[in-house]
């Protein structure tokens, strides 16, 4: 039988046999593949899930003790401590009086550090080195400075401006003098919250609505923050003022339900400002 | 049999599609391959900002404690002795990758008070490094007092028996430690001590010898005489005897006698805030109820002046106080404590009871004595 007038020649071509090998040894590759993939993917899945557990706890725990490092029980800045939330006073920036406008309840404020900016509910911590205690007075307003008057330069020799004026309220003039240390803080609470069916460990500022800091945490009863506070003692005390250590127990677990992975830790902080 | 190759796929130059296939997907293989790998490497750098922070955090901290705790011998406030100064504490290397750390002081009161921002800032070792700052206010230690600057010291010889004492005892003859005594604190003599054991401090023997310079007495007349009852003076002679029961409260000034004896038992009172010097050309004997200053040494001192080299004693059942009396041997008496800063040319502290000296003086070594105060809940941490 000849090739009706086709000439093989250099005519390309496959042939059914061809064909078939190259479909079989591709579904066999391309299956090889996509198994693979698959596998990979679940692997990644899980190690995202133990990635993501270990990140919530890590920066749960990191928030909770950079707050609570700085605070002073004696000086009242644990407000409220409970098993599962905390209200305490957040300190937001420090900075020194090197001005202090009394006509208008005003300092000037000497390198200010961290955040000094006009939010809801912001106070001033001031020094009184004569009462040798912290008086706290509400913000009316907070601007850079320099101001006027008194307010103008620092009290120092030498041409040195106030880099913030803060006017607290008061009705019975301001403590502290020259030099004092001052902090701005805002009252913030800690606690578990419930946020798509999911529980969170949230931050609400000045008695607002909680938002979410990180998460999610294990569901209670099995809850995702436990708190412990203890006295110099090393005994355990529910009075705020006497909280000299605390330990935080948290149980996260992944964004992905289904994966269920878990993982929880313990950390003690100690209260910096005693 | 044969199989007609089908028209129309036809193989132009015998090419298949494998080699294109395998080439595209070694290629979509080999971005997704640097696509893990960028990602890989951008994880792996912020899971090593938080210990990179951490160690910041605590290199500021340790920075910061380093600080404080060699405060005395440092004396970082000479840096800035004027309100407004400002003085770097250079970058400090951390042992191993512990980071570093610096130091910013400020004198931020006006002169009125004395008081320094210290803010201290840590850096991590890394190469990723972080930084965190710690700021605190603080009160420098008071200027060592010229004279002041010991518990006990005696120009010829020092002796405590039977007595726990804190503080720094000197000597520029022997010092000796008697009956279950012992120093906490630095023993420093131009002799020797005896025995160093009984001392948790640093014993020197061989010292330099101190200068104490006598004292010249005050011009004028003696007195005045202190108000209240059971005070008999005689402006005369200059002696003053204080017999009685009831508290005699020394207003604030200067006063001037060739006797000063206390008896009964009542106390010698100073006003909170006033402040005493009692010049004695003669004898001291305060066998009373001793003093009540409000646990100021600072506030009562006595001094011995002229020629006149008799005994002192003490035997007062509170004595916060400070003697000096360069040519008087100094003996304190008592089960009671003694607190303050006593200099004779010979001072005993002859029976039980602790002998410490005020810090207020400035001049203690070693420890936190004279180290600076932190003013409470003054620390604030800020990263960035």
């Amino acid at each position: 039988m000849t090739k009706g007038g086709d000439t093989h020649g250099s005519e390309g071509g496959i042939t059914v046999t061809e064909l078939l090998v190259y479909m079989t040894l591709s579904f066999v590759v391309v299956g090889a593949a996509v198994s693979l993939l698959i596998a990979q993917s679940r692997h990644a899945r899980r190690q995202f899930d133990v990635t993501d557990v270990r990140e919530t706890l890590r920066s749960a725990a990191a928030a909770l003790a950079w707050e609570i490092q700085q605070a002073s029980a004696s000086r009242g800045d644990l407000i409220a401590i409970g098993s599962q939330s905390l209200v305490m006073r957040s300190i937001e920036g420090s900075a020194t009086v090197c001005a202090i406008d009394s006509l208008t309840n005003s300092y000037g404020l000497w390198q200010p550090l961290g955040r000094f900016v006009k939010n809801g509910g912001d106070s001033l911590l001031v020094y009184d080195a004569g009462l040798q205690q912290w008086v706290a007075h509400e913000i009316v307003n907070l601007k850079p400075g320099p101001g006027g008057g008194p307010l103008s330069s620092c009290a120092w020799s030498g041409p040195r401006a106030p880099g913030v004026l803060v006017k607290v309220k008061s009705v019975s003039g301001i403590p502290g003098q020259i030099g004092s240390p001052v902090q701005k803080f805002r009252v913030v609470e800690y606690g578990v919250m419930n946020w798509s069916d999911r529980w969170w460990l949230g931050r609400r500022v000045s008695g607002a609505s909680f938002e979410v800091l990180t998460g999610p945490l294990a569901t209670p009863p099995d809850s995702g923050v436990v708190l412990h506070y203890y006295d110099a003692a090393g005994a355990a005390t529910a009075v705020s003022t006497s909280v000299h250590r605390l330990s935080l127990r948290l149980r996260a677990e992944s964004q992905d339900s289904l994966a269920e992975r878990r993982d929880s830790a313990y950390a003690t902080v100690f209260l910096r400002n005693q | 049999m044969s199989i007609h190759r089908a028209e129309g796929v036809a193989r132009p130059n015998g090419d298949g599609f494998a080699l294109p296939t395998v080439v595209v997907v070694l290629l979509l293989l080999g971005v997704i391959a640097i696509g893990t790998a960028v990602n890989a490497g951008v994880d792996l750098r912020a899971s090593k900002g938080m210990p990179e922070s951490a160690r910041a955090f605590y290199a500021a901290e340790g920075g910061l404690n380093l600080m404080l705790a060699t405060w005395e011998t440092a004396r970082y406030d000479t840096l800035v002795p004027n309100p407004g100064d400002t003085a770097v504490v250079p970058w400090v290397k951390l042992p191993g990758s512990a980071g570093s750390y610096s130091g910013v002081l400020q004198r931020v009161d006006d002169g009125s008070a004395n008081m320094i921002a210290l803010t201290v800032e840590g850096r991590s070792a890394s190469p990723l490094w972080s930084q965190s700052l710690i700021r605190v206010s603080l009160v420098p230690p008071a200027q060592p007092d010229s004279l002041f600057r010991w518990a006990a010291f005696g120009l010829f010889y020092t002796e405590l028996n039977q007595t726990l004492a804190y503080g720094p005892i000197g000597s520029n003859g022997d010092i000796e430690f008697k009956s279950a005594s012992h120093l906490f604190g630095d023993a420093t003599a131009v002799g020797t001590v005896t025995d160093p054991t009984d001392v948790t401090g640093t014993v020197t023997e061989g010292a330099a010898p101190e200068p104490f310079d006598p004292v010249a007495c005050p011009g004028g007349p003696f007195g005045p005489p202190p108000p209240g009852p059971g005070v008999d003076f005689n402006p005369a002679t200059g002696e003053l005897k204080l017999d009685s029961g009831s508290d005699i409260t020394f207003p604030a000034g200067t006063y001037y006698f060739t006797l000063l004896k206390q008896s009964g038992a009542g106390r010698i009172s100073i006003a909170a805030g006033d402040s005493v010097r009692i010049y004695i050309d003669g004898q001291l004997s305060l066998d009373g109820g001793g003093v009540d200053n409000h646990n100021t040494a600072r506030a009562l001192q006595i001094f011995g002046c002229g020629a006149d080299a008799s005994a002192w004693q003490m035997t007062g059942t509170t004595n916060v106080l400070a003697v000096y009396a360069p040519k008087h041997t100094v003996k304190l008496k008592g089960p009671a404590a003694y607190t303050g800063s006593f200099i004779g040319w010979e001072v005993k502290k002859e029976t039980a009871g602790d002998l410490r000296y005020d810090p207020a003086f400035g001049g203690m070594a070693g420890g936190s004595w004279g180290g600076a105060k932190v003013v409470p809940g003054s620390r604030t941490q800020l990263s960035r």
